[in-house]
């Protein structure tokens, strides 16, 4: 990955971390922090001692991610849809067919050493956008940040499967195309996170249900 | 298997972009419409009294000591029962039953304030009904005085709006509103006029 490319990751990750903080918005994700936190320590591991970069601490942060990133889709369907309980049974039952899926997909042999990790993000992709669709057939109302997040993670997460299953085809994908867009969504994410949600068009007690965090 | 991941997840993307506006500002309209409040909240509880009035009235005709007491307590039950019943019946979620008990004292939301009243009332006495000893021509005149309530549909209705249709749906239970009201009124005269009646054959015609 380029210097300025990851430069840029680190400022924008230090930015959507201290909105976090300083704006609350950790409430809206308990796993967002640590998530946002150990992207910002292993870009900075790299940036200021680029020797970490290798294929074990590589394969270790990318998988911890991978992990952490499945937790964010698990947490987000079960927050915003507290106020749904048949909203959040609909979620479980799409989470355990994405998680079949993913099963399927993994138990299959892998073409290259990375090919099983871009199959558990692309199973992300899947995951993220089913949850939208059961956020969205149970009306609920999205706050920035989360729309940023379910929108903007699973195209990002489709580029990563195609640009991991097929490492060394392709290096200008995995040097520049992947990291540009991983920038775009921490720009993306920074933005929604700095910006206010504004009030809702509804009652507080209502607000308060709809978005239990706000309380 | 690479198109088939691509195109599927394609596929819930189009699905998604078609319902978008219902993860913004119409969103919180659904929400909105779904827990709209009536303007005045004692018709609502009004009629879960009336209906309660309406058991009383029947024990009172029966002159039936057991039944009173057992009107007694039903006229005391508490939220606990009430959650407890509904839930079953409803099959509704923990959060659901909590926020409608909640309703029926706190008043967070003024739709559900609207219709908690109604459930508990309905709920309740469906279930003292089918607890209810005595004579089964009699119980089952009362069953029928209080279908006209239609309390069962009320509660069809409503399970329905929750677990089907939710939220939109539910503002149309509101519509049963006048009807239940009429109906309870009609039976509240019903009772009364029997009332009256039994007064009359046991002390004679009132002058």
């Amino acid at each position: 990955m380029p210097q300025f490319l990851l430069f840029a990751c680190l400022i924008l990750e230090a930015a959507l971390l201290a909105s976090l903080v300083l704006r609350r918005r950790w409430r809206s994700s308990y796993l967002l922090t640590p998530c946002i936190t150990s992207w910002l320590a292993a870009d900075a591991l790299v940036f200021l001692r680029p020797g970490f970069n290798t294929w074990t601490f590589w394969s270790f942060k990318e998988s911890l991610h991978a992990l952490l990133a499945l937790g964010l889709g698990l947490e987000l369907g079960w927050r915003l849809l507290a106020a749904a309980p048949l909203g959040q049974a609909a979620a479980k039952r799409w989470i355990a067919g994405v998680t079949l899926v993913a099963w399927a997909l993994l138990s299959m042999p892998p073409n290259g050493p990375t090919e099983a990790l871009a199959r558990l993000v692309a199973a992300l992709a899947w995951l993220y956008t089913g949850l939208t669709l059961v956020l969205a057939r149970y009306s609920m109302p999205l706050t920035k940040l989360h729309g940023t997040l379910l929108f903007a993670l699973p195209p990002y997460c489709l580029l990563y499967w195609l640009t991991w299953s097929r490492v060394g085809d392709d290096a200008t994908l995995a040097g520049v195309v992947n990291p540009a867009a991983f920038v775009l969504v921490l720009g993306a994410l920074s933005w929604a996170s700095w910006t206010s949600d504004g009030e809702p068009p509804v009652e507080p007690a209502l607000a308060h249900l709809v978005w239990p965090w706000t309380r | 298997m690479d198109a088939l991941i691509f195109g599927g997840w394609l596929v819930l993307l189009a699905a998604l972009v078609a319902r978008r506006e219902r993860l913004g500002r119409a969103a919180w309209q659904d929400w909105e419409l779904a827990t709209a409040g009536v303007p005045d909240d004692d018709d609502a509880t009004g009629l879960g009294r009336r209906a309660l009035a309406a058991v009383e009235n029947f024990a009172e005709a029966r002159h039936d000591a057991a039944l009173d007491v057992q009107v007694r307590a039903l006229a005391e039950f508490t939220g606990a029962t009430f959650a407890g019943d509904l839930r079953a019946r409803l099959q509704l979620g923990r959060r659901q039953v909590r926020l409608l008990a909640l309703a029926g004292d706190a008043r967070p939301f003024d739709g559900l304030t609207w219709h908690a009243p109604w459930l508990r009332a309905a709920t309740t006495l469906d279930a003292w009904l089918a607890r209810l000893p005595g004579e089964p021509r009699a119980v089952a005149r009362l069953r029928r005085q209080l279908t006209l309530l239609s309390t069962l549909a009320l509660l069809e209705r409503v399970r329905r709006a929750w677990c089907a249709e939710r939220p939109r749906a539910l503002a149309r239970v509101e519509a049963d509103a006048t009807c239940l009201e009429q109906a309870a009124a009609r039976v509240q005269e019903a009772l009364e006029r029997g009332r009256q009646a039994r007064r009359e054959q046991l002390h004679g015609p009132r002058h």
